[in-house]
């Protein structure tokens, strides 16, 4: 008898776990936590950064990128100009909305594609990229809250799971730091709850735009954990959030630079 | 039959001059119809790989709209077919000539082992299927349909990822919906693979690959038909589009795209045109339910009919040119043989022969000694290209072009017809001065005429 209950208990409690909910209250403390994360970055408006990227594959030499980065982001405009390695200098993407066009300065010409298709096979996600004040609360539910540490820093640990089809991944645990909501980690899960990919921001600049405290994930790493000693580090530098002129944002600027 | 006779005659009493023109006559036919045959034998391996790679020429693909569900968002299409049926039942009614057919779920993705990664494209088809068992030549293991998300892989993806019959490998890739995911699967076969193309490809069962996609239980993505007579491929699509567009009358869950309406707006690309018609970033082309799309391989890829009409017209200006070159030396020769046998025409003329007969006699040598020279051309070039479909090339950067690793020829009976009458016209016009000259010559004159 005692066994039995024994197991009844056991399996109440690992359905109960398959199924955590947390409560209205919680959820709402978590949504606003993570809409706050959003609204504490300082990509708001215009700004141009150089992005560094060094990425790693098991076997082989560490590769590094070097790019250009201009965007208007209330418009959804951006010009990327590739900057490093010297083979690949010149090549750029323009965005406009949904729209893509990758340009060759061998050629001249642009490519037309669309923004799902130009992310392909990297390590970042169409979600990384666009996500409004309620992208939290349209997509995700709230399926677990708890207090923790990361490193030196007291966190609040969310896992979010997805409602809808917008999101990249099923399941996705946030590590959001206690005294400034600024996202620490972030692991992605699959809809089987395996670990696919793991973005850490060991780095938070604070700097002031236009009169508003703002922060910038100056260094990220972002990690395949499905094919382990996979990753790419992400370091960005002269950073301004100065108005950039319109003709950025135009092919004929890609076109000038060659 | 006089005037023939004669003029095979005519032929053998020069012997090393006839020759010395049949083999350059033979020399351009030999070039023209090994570069005919090798373009138009690579352009058709380069098709033939495609429609390996999509399975068939004719495509049906369900797609549901899938509005999105945060306010403002993005609609998105959803690749499914959920009546496994619908589009096979449809085929047989419509009696159309195929060699065989096939439902598949396709998902692209990454094979990782060890740290490596590659790149493949995962078809999940029904591993009982007899025509498909046939089509795998397994260099080891082979197909376990039992195995729970057992993998067949090509021998290149084997080498590169040093995988061996029964290692797991995990596959990562993404839901119907978009969504990534992965599976853990184990390799049950090895496949020799021909080309770049189909080194790509891996094979699982359907509901395994199912499973990992998140494609509702009984679906599938694709419908595909492989036509005997691929030139077919449009009147079929059409036949297949006119039937669902029945149904669609009927049942407004079942859409189709319109052909038609795509060759209005994109005449040069139909694939194209019918993309417009799904475009989610038009809500006016929303619809409920599935929408089936019929393409074909040319709507998809019409490059490929303008390449081989490219290389049609190519061949034939070379064999033109080529023709234009000989026919001067033809020209030439048959204006030496009348100066040569002028008092000979004037013997036949006094003995009967009429001015008619005589312009047929050097009109039939010059296109007999032609013709000569064209088939032994055509035999010569039809000997080369055995010798050289035999040779093995084990270049990747070759591989689209070629069949199982070797060059192979496709010669077209029409085109060579048509080379043998621009051949017989260029040779009657190249003779038609000297012929002409011969038929008006008085034979009084031409037996008076001192060489």
């Amino acid at each position: 008898m005692k066994k039995i209950l024994s197991f009844i208990a056991a399996a109440a409690l690992f359905t109960a776990a398959a199924t955590a909910q947390v409560s209205a209250d919680i959820a709402e403390k978590c949504y606003q936590i993570m809409e706050t994360s959003q609204d504490i970055q300082a990509y708001h408006g215009d700004y141009s950064a150089t992005v560094s990227l060094v990425v790693e594959k098991p076997g082989k030499p560490k590769e590094n990128i070097q790019y250009k980065w201009f965007e208007r982001t209330d418009k959804k405009l951006m010009t990327v100009v590739q900057l490093f390695p010297d083979a690949d200098k010149g090549k750029g993407f323009l965005r406009n909305d949904d729209n893509i066009w990758s340009y060759d300065p061998i050629s001249r010409k642009f490519t037309h594609t669309s923004i799902k298709e130009a992310l392909g096979d990297s390590d970042v996600k169409l979600d990384d990229l666009e996500r409004s004040t309620k992208y939290w609360r349209d997509n995700y539910e709230v399926f677990s809250y708890e207090e923790g540490t990361l490193g030196k820093y007291p966190v609040d640990i969310i896992v979010l799971k997805a409602k809808s089809k917008e999101p990249s991944y099923a399941k996705t645990k946030y590590y959001v730091r206690k005294d400034i909501p600024l996202i620490l980690k972030q692991e992605d899960f699959s809809g089987s709850d395996r670990l696919m990919r793991t973005m850490l921001v060991p780095k938070w600049s604070k700097i002031e735009v236009r009169g508003k405290v703002g922060y910038v994930a100056s260094q990220a790493i972002l990690r395949d954990e499905l094919n382990k000693g996979e990753q790419t580090q992400q370091v960005i530098s002269d950073l301004t959030f100065d108005t950039l002129p319109d003709k950025i944002f135009t092919k004929a600027y890609l076109e000038g630079l060659n | 039959m006089k005037t023939v006779s004669l003029a095979l005659r005519n032929l053998t009493r020069n012997k090393r001059r006839n020759a010395i023109l049949a083999v350059a006559i033979a020399f351009g036919f030999f070039v023209v119809t090994a570069i005919d045959g090798l373009t138009t034998g690579m352009v058709g391996n380069l098709e033939n790989q495609i429609t390996q790679l999509v399975g068939g020429n004719v495509i049906v693909q369900g797609l549901e709209w899938l509005n999105s569900d945060t306010p403002g968002g993005k609609a998105k299409l959803v690749n499914i077919v959920r009546d496994r049926d619908y589009a096979r039942k449809i085929v047989d009614e419509l009696n159309i000539n195929y060699d065989y057919y096939s439902c598949f779920t396709m998902s692209n993705g990454n094979a990782i082992f060890n740290g490596k990664k590659s790149v493949i494209q995962l078809y999940g088809r029904d591993l009982n299927e007899k025509s498909l068992r046939d089509s795998f030549q397994f260099t080891s293991g082979g197909v376990d349909a039992d195995m729970k998300n057992g993998l067949i892989i090509s021998d290149k993806v084997a080498e590169s990822l040093n995988l061996q019959v029964g290692d797991e490998i995990i596959y990562s890739t993404w839901t119907v919906y978009g969504q990534n995911t992965f599976a853990d699967m184990t390799i049950t076969g090895i496949i020799k693979s021909n080309s770049f193309m189909n080194s790509m490809q891996a094979y699982a069962d359907i509901e395994d690959v199912n499973e990992i996609v998140e494609m509702p239980e009984g679906g599938y993505s694709m419908f595909s038909l492989y036509l005997r007579d691929k030139d077919q491929q449009t009147k079929a699509a059409m036949a297949i589009e006119a039937r669902i567009r029945q149904d669609s009358e009927v049942n407004p869950e079942i859409n189709v795209t319109s052909r038609a309406l795509a060759m209005k707006t994109h005449p040069t690309n139909v694939g194209k045109g019918l993309e417009k018609q799904v475009d989610t970033k038009k809500p006016e082309n929303e619809w409920k339910g599935v929408k089936y799309g019929v393409e074909t391989l040319y709507d998809e890829i019409p490059q490929i009919k303008t390449v081989l009409n490219i290389v049609h017209i190519i061949t034939t200006v070379i064999l033109i040119v080529i023709l234009m070159i000989v026919m001067v030396g033809v020209s030439n020769t048959y204006r030496m043989v009348l100066y040569e046998r002028i008092r000979e025409i004037g013997t036949m003329r006094a003995l009967g022969m009429t001015g008619k007969d005589t312009r047929k006699v050097f009109t039939n040598e010059a296109v007999i000694l032609c013709i000569i020279g064209a088939l032994s051309g055509l035999v010569f070039a039809a000997l080369v290209m055995a010798i050289v479909h035999c040779i093995p090339v084990n270049n990747d950067a070759l591989s689209f072009f070629l069949q199982k690793g070797h060059f192979s020829f496709k010669i077209s009976i029409f085109s060579v017809i048509l080379q043998y009458v621009i051949l017989i016209a260029l040779t009657t016009f190249a003779v038609r001065g000297s012929a002409k000259q011969a038929a008006r010559m008085s034979p009084a004159e031409a037996l008076r005429t001192v060489k």
